[in-house]
């Protein structure tokens, strides 16, 4: 404990003891040990008059909450976190909407393809995507015929992480109501969040439906049962009927560390917990602070992360550093963000599987 | 001098990591009211602050096990709060997209306590600190507000702001700074003097 007669300004303003005594009137209170004090030592109240004034003229007050504002943010935050864990079924007639058109447009796209195989276009870019036009919307196709992870960014910002022997397609542009894709194989999905436009993934009869989560569709052809993982979020799955009059499924919504086994035959949906080992989602965090970091390590960490190849050039962003939080949002959101940070003159492209830094070093 | 805030919150955050809702009603409770008050220096709408801060205890409940320290908890909290706030604004349609930049959604104005003055001269010399501090970039405000009412750590400052650790810290120095002149006697550590003081809210 520093010596009285030695204190600064600094010194009285981390005093709690001075503190309080100017909050309850300073040298108003005559018996107070601190009047007493200063009175007594009249060459250190220059000093304690200036480190009041500096109290007195920087305060903040605050207008009082409304009566019962923390009970309700309490009371209404576990309402939803309960909620989140109790088994909500609900039944086909809320879904048959989109049930039905999302069989119109699946067939319509299995006829597109058929078309157009032999006019297939590609992108002269560096992706190797295919793009189709069916029913005059423009359309995306992705396939991964690799045995490495390829990272896929949709028209939203959201990311999937394509597996091998996979395949998936989805328009150019979303639209102003919902945001569909459609998946043949294995994928890793990281959705942005947009209540407005609940984002669908249709692979084969099965249906899984979110506004914003990430969370993996395992649909290859050839298998007999579907798996969706959820990571994040809420996710809901449903069956599709291709013909009218065919027995429907109540839906089920997951939440995080659970999934469902879809049995396609049978057309039964069957929860289970998930235990962390075993699943296969990226080993991603939700919150990342990284403070003062060089980027070379934030990209290392994330490529090894989510399992894909990130090229960085190594000299020119040696000496680059980021102080930035990074939390739930897609691959392709956190990579924006990063590249934003280091400068302007940096961005990123993904070729075939490998996102690639294209940057002219941080001015720092 | 200053206790560790986050001595007494290992528990709690053990506690949190093992799916305790008491846990989490416990840091519902003592950050509510910090969270408001600093949702209220962006925007003038109780409701949604409310909305923002339940959404915020939410994924704090969801994604708790993501969180390694319990030093993680509050920026975590703050930083959420902050991108959420400025997300449901942007999604208003009087958003005006001039002020689309997310650092100027900070707005407070330090008052004076007219009661503790004790005299003329040094109410001039208070009304001139504060107006001097008040006509500070709302940066450095905002970096001002979270280090001395909020008693957060310059790099949680840096996480809270989405700024670079450094630029967090010149934040607070040319706040300070600003101030040298009317405090003629002061000592090298000028600009950590606030670091002590403002740890604590004094007025209420």
């Amino acid at each position: 404990m520093k010596d009285f007669s030695e204190y600064e300004v600094d010194d009285y303003l981390g005093d709690p003891s001075f503190r309080e005594w100017v909050s309850n009137g300073g040298f108003r209170q005559q018996h107070a040990e601190w009047t007493k004090l200063l009175h007594a030592n009249p060459e250190q109240r220059e000093l304690a008059i200036q480190a009041r004034q500096l109290l007195i003229a920087t305060a903040v007050s605050e207008v009082d909450l409304p009566e019962k504002f923390v009970e309700n943010i309490i009371d209404n935050t576990l309402h939803e976190i309960r909620n989140l864990h109790r088994e909500r079924p609900t039944y086909p007639l809320s879904q048959s909407r989109p049930v039905w058109v999302a069989a119109s447009v699946i067939l319509l796209i299995l006829a597109g393809l058929l078309f157009f195989r032999k006019n297939d276009m590609l992108r002269k870019d560096l992706l190797a995507d295919k793009k189709i036009v069916v029913a005059g919307v423009a359309m995306v196709e992705k396939n991964n015929h690799t045995t490495h992870i390829i990272p896929v960014a949709l028209p939203d910002g959201s990311t999937v992480l394509l597996q091998p022997e996979s395949r998936i397609h989805f328009p150019e542009a979303f639209g102003g109501e919902k945001r569909e894709v459609y998946l043949s194989g294995q994928a890793f999905f990281e959705v942005t969040k947009d209540a407005r436009r609940p984002f669908y993934v249709f692979a084969n009869e099965m249906v899984t439906r979110v506004l914003g989560t990430s969370f993996t569709v395992r649909a290859f052809d050839n298998h007999s049962s579907f798996t969706v993982i959820v990571k994040t979020g809420k996710v809901n799955v449903s069956a599709f009927n291709k013909k009218k009059g065919q027995k429907t499924v109540p839906a089920i919504d997951l939440t995080p560390n659970q999934q469902v086994t879809f049995h396609r035959k049978e057309l039964s949906l069957v929860r289970s917990d998930v235990k962390k080992a075993v699943t296969p989602t990226p080993a991603t965090e939700n919150f990342y602070a990284f403070n003062d970091a060089p980027v070379t390590e934030i990209f290392r960490k994330l490529s090894k992360e989510y399992n894909v190849n990130i090229q960085i050039e190594e000299k020119l962003l040696a000496d680059c550093a980021l102080t930035t939080t990074l939390m739930d949002e897609p691959l392709f959101v956190k990579l924006k963000i990063i590249c934003e940070a280091i400068g302007p003159g940096t961005n990123f492209s993904v070729m075939n599987n490998t996102i690639i830094i294209n940057s002219k070093g941080c001015n720092q | 001098m200053l206790a560790n805030p986050y001595l007494d919150e290992s528990d709690l955050w053990d506690s949190l990591q093992n799916g305790s809702e008491e846990a989490l009603t416990e840091l519902m409770k003592r950050y509510s009211k910090a969270l408001a008050y600093y949702g209220r220096k962006m925007v003038r709408d109780d409701s949604l602050i409310q909305d923002c801060i339940q959404e915020t205890f939410i994924q704090l409940w969801q994604y708790r096990t993501g969180l390694r320290k319990v030093t993680e908890v509050r920026p975590y909290l703050f930083t959420c709060l902050r991108r959420k706030i400025i997300c449901s604004i942007k999604n208003r349609p009087s958003f005006e997209t001039a002020d689309a930049d997310t650092e100027s959604l900070f707005y407070i104005d330090f008052s004076i306590e007219e009661t503790l003055i004790e005299n003329e001269n040094e109410a001039i010399r208070v009304r001139t600190l504060n107006r001097l501090i008040n006509n500070l970039p709302k940066r450095q405000k905002e970096a001002v507000y979270l280090k001395f009412y909020e008693s957060l750590g310059n790099n949680e400052i840096a996480l809270v702001m989405g700024v670079r650790y450094q630029t967090a810290t010149n934040l607070i120095h040319e706040a300070l700074s600003s101030l040298r002149e009317w405090l003629p006697s002061q000592s090298l550590t000028f600009v950590n003097i606030l670091l002590f003081f403002w740890g604590t809210k004094i007025f209420h």
